[in-house]
């Protein structure tokens, strides 16, 4: 149940990240005419400061689930190698359960936070006058989705642990630099013709 | 109210969590909420949300996303591959022949790249395969491209740079402009190494005279035209900082719509090749801004707890000369390189040692670059140096003591920027103060 729950979670947090790419190379495109814009013909597009931080709020929260699902966030590897197996598996929840509790506790404080803005009706302090429970109710729902991915893998790490050690280490154990240039190589083999010098 | 003990208290904390493996951006908070909580109890947890927003939505961060979009719109729109074999034609002739090309496109890319481990593996994925063929001495050719890599976080963009600026309150712009002179000169230090160390063993280098002095120089002219756009781009970039165009934010952007005509005008734009470009960018930054929301609320606790007031106390009680205080920090850096991720180190020691430097009278824009180059040091050096790892990964044989046997020489290059920075700072503060 879990299980096919948290799939669920990080597949729709790949699409997300996904909208959330987007949004940045919108945004590059906006800020890149308005500053054209502003030099060679006078005028600006308000704003593009404002959305700018809209637009980050929201690669961080949709992006979070995405790291997390991909097991991207950076841990040091330096002595984990030479612990007996049983304490690193150890490790490993220990890592994913403390990360869910920094994920929960995160959207907590978002919350907070959101409650504050709607209970004052707050707006942006800037031209556009944005209300604020806009951005900060889609960066809310980011913080909510990766604290349920959190929590969903923390759960899994931990019942690998007790039944399927092997697959801890392989789907949890912290990713060493192979791997990471793996996935660098894979992406960019495809599309990178070999150099020649001749 | 904390005493000076709580640093080491603290700082040990920290560093024990990390190496049991925890997320490094777990570490740096439950180290900044366990002190908060000792001496606040919950209610130093309230400004927690306020406080991440502020992080997430804050203008100066914007430019992580925008700079590693341009880099990653570039990289694969093959413009790396089409700059190394120009260079390599322009630099042939320099005793050393293309160990050169290894420095210079890592200088070139680093300019329209801000991540030093992006570009040892693109240089690297480039460089072997046409080294495989030539007679050059191997642990040079590693060296080259893992010290040259290096580059990327000194010269701008820089993400190692926007962090600092965004946690000590300095210009951002004003840091990339001050990282232009000492990345220069580092690359130039580089390449007088390879030169010096060539002409007193030419085996280290290949032979490389059976090209015609006409056939040289029409190649040339023909390469040109895959050298100029990326030298154009980080011009555009850079200049409208420098000119007050735009905020480095702002040139970022500048800097994607450029780089989007360029692969275009190459026809190598196509929706696959955004879509990834884009997922990377969210990877890299969703990465780099959870750790910054760990920063922000350490930076605060400490600044709580009124510990940077206690150290400059302790730290003037004792009388040190700047100079000797700068070499007990490069001694405390090359110490942390060797356990922590550079940017681990950066983040974790800035809300403790920014006041201080600053407070004995050290720029805040010269201390970021030191800072930088300490960074660039923890990358190319045993046992967690990043670098060298991912050329070793990419060089996929042979073991990793060979490319820290190559790396060393230029480790001691580095180490001579330090010393010349620290007793010039001019190299440093000049280029920023002759722009305003």
């Amino acid at each position: 149940m879990i299980a096919t729950l948290t799939r669920q979670v990080d597949r729709l947090s790949a699409l997300l990240a996904l909208f959330a790419g987007i949004l940045v190379l919108l945004l590059a495109l906006f800020i890149g005419v308005d500053v054209i814009a502003r030099r060679f013909f006078a005028f600006s597009l308000q704003g593009s400061d404002e959305l700018g931080g809209y637009v980050l709020a929201l690669v961080g929260a949709l992006g979070f689930a995405y790291v997390q699902a991909e097991r991207g966030f950076t841990r040091i590897d330096l002595i984990l190698p030479y612990f007996p197996a049983a304490v690193r598996r150890g490790l490993h929840v220990l890592a994913y359960l403390t990360l869910a509790g920094f994920a929960v506790f995160m959207a907590w404080y978002a919350l907070v936070e959101y409650r504050e803005t709607w209970a004052f009706d707050s707006r942006a302090n800037t031209p556009l006058q944005t209300p604020l429970w806009i951005p900060q109710g889609l960066w809310l729902a980011g913080m909510a989705i990766c604290a349920l991915s959190a929590v969903g893998h923390a759960v899994l790490a931990l019942r690998l642990a007790m039944g399927d050690p092997d697959r801890l280490e392989r789907q949890y154990g912290a990713r060493t630099v192979a791997d990471e240039l793996e996935e660098f190589q894979a992406a960019h083999r495809a599309d990178a013709p070999s150099a020649r010098l001749d | 109210m904390a005493g000076i003990e709580v640093i080491a208290i603290g700082f040990g904390l920290m560093l024990v969590l990390m190496m049991l493996g925890l997320h490094i951006a777990t570490a740096l908070f439950l180290t900044a909420a366990t002190g908060a909580w000792w001496y606040y109890g919950g209610t130093m947890f309230r400004p927690f949300g306020t406080m991440m927003w502020g992080t997430l939505n804050n203008f100066l961060l914007v430019a992580i996303p925008l700079y590693v979009l341009m880099g990653e719109i570039l990289m694969r729109g093959g413009v790396t591959e089409r700059m190394y074999v120009a260079l390599a034609d322009w630099l042939r002739r320099l005793p050393g022949g293309l160990l050169h090309t290894n420095i210079a496109a890592s200088t070139l890319f680093a300019s329209i790249s801000g991540s030093s481990v992006a570009t040892a593996a693109t240089i690297g994925t480039v460089a072997f395969p046409a080294f495989r063929k030539q007679s050059y001495s191997e642990p040079w050719v590693l060296g080259t491209v893992a010290s040259g890599a290096t580059l990327g976080i000194l010269i701008p963009p820089s993400i190692n740079m926007i962090i600092y600026g965004a946690l000590t309150n300095t210009s951002i712009g004003q840091l990339f402009i001050a990282g232009v002179v000492p990345g220069a000169l580092l690359a130039l230090l580089f390449m007088g190494l390879i030169v010096i160390a060539s002409v007193l063993d030419p085996t280290i280098a290949g032979k490389d005279g059976t090209v015609e002095d006409a056939a040289w120089r029409a190649a040339r002219r023909r390469r040109l035209k895959d050298l100029l756009p990326p030298i154009g781009i980080f011009t555009v970039v850079m200049g409208s900082i420098y000119a007050g165009w735009a905020t480095p934010t702002e040139a970022a952007a500048v800097g994607v719509v450029a780089s989007l005509g360029l692969v275009g005008a190459y026809g190598r734009l196509s929706l696959g090749l955004l879509r990834e470009a884009a997922l990377t960018t969210v990877r890299v930054t969703a990465m780099t801004l959870l750790i910054l929301i760990a920063a922000f609320y350490l930076n605060f606790v400490v600044g709580l707890l009124g510990i940077p007031a206690k150290v400059s106390t302790a730290i003037a009680a004792v009388d040190v000369a700047p100079w000797q205080m700068i070499l007990l920090l490069v001694v405390l850096y090359v110490f942390l390189g060797c356990f922590l991720d550079s940017l681990a180190m950066m983040i974790a020691t800035i809300p403790i040692v920014f006041p201080v430097v600053t407070g004995i009278g050290y720029d805040p824009l010269w201390f970021g670059v030191f800072l930088v180059v300490m960074c660039e040091i923890a990358l190319i050096t045993p046992p967690v140096g990043m670098n060298l790892y991912v050329v070793q990964g990419v060089r996929g044989r042979g073991s990793v003591s060979t490319v820290v046997r190559g790396t060393l020489p230029f480790v001691g290059c580095v180490f001579l920027l330090i010393l010349l920075i620290t007793f010039i700072p001019g190299i440093v503060t000049w280029l920023p103060a002759s722009l305003y």
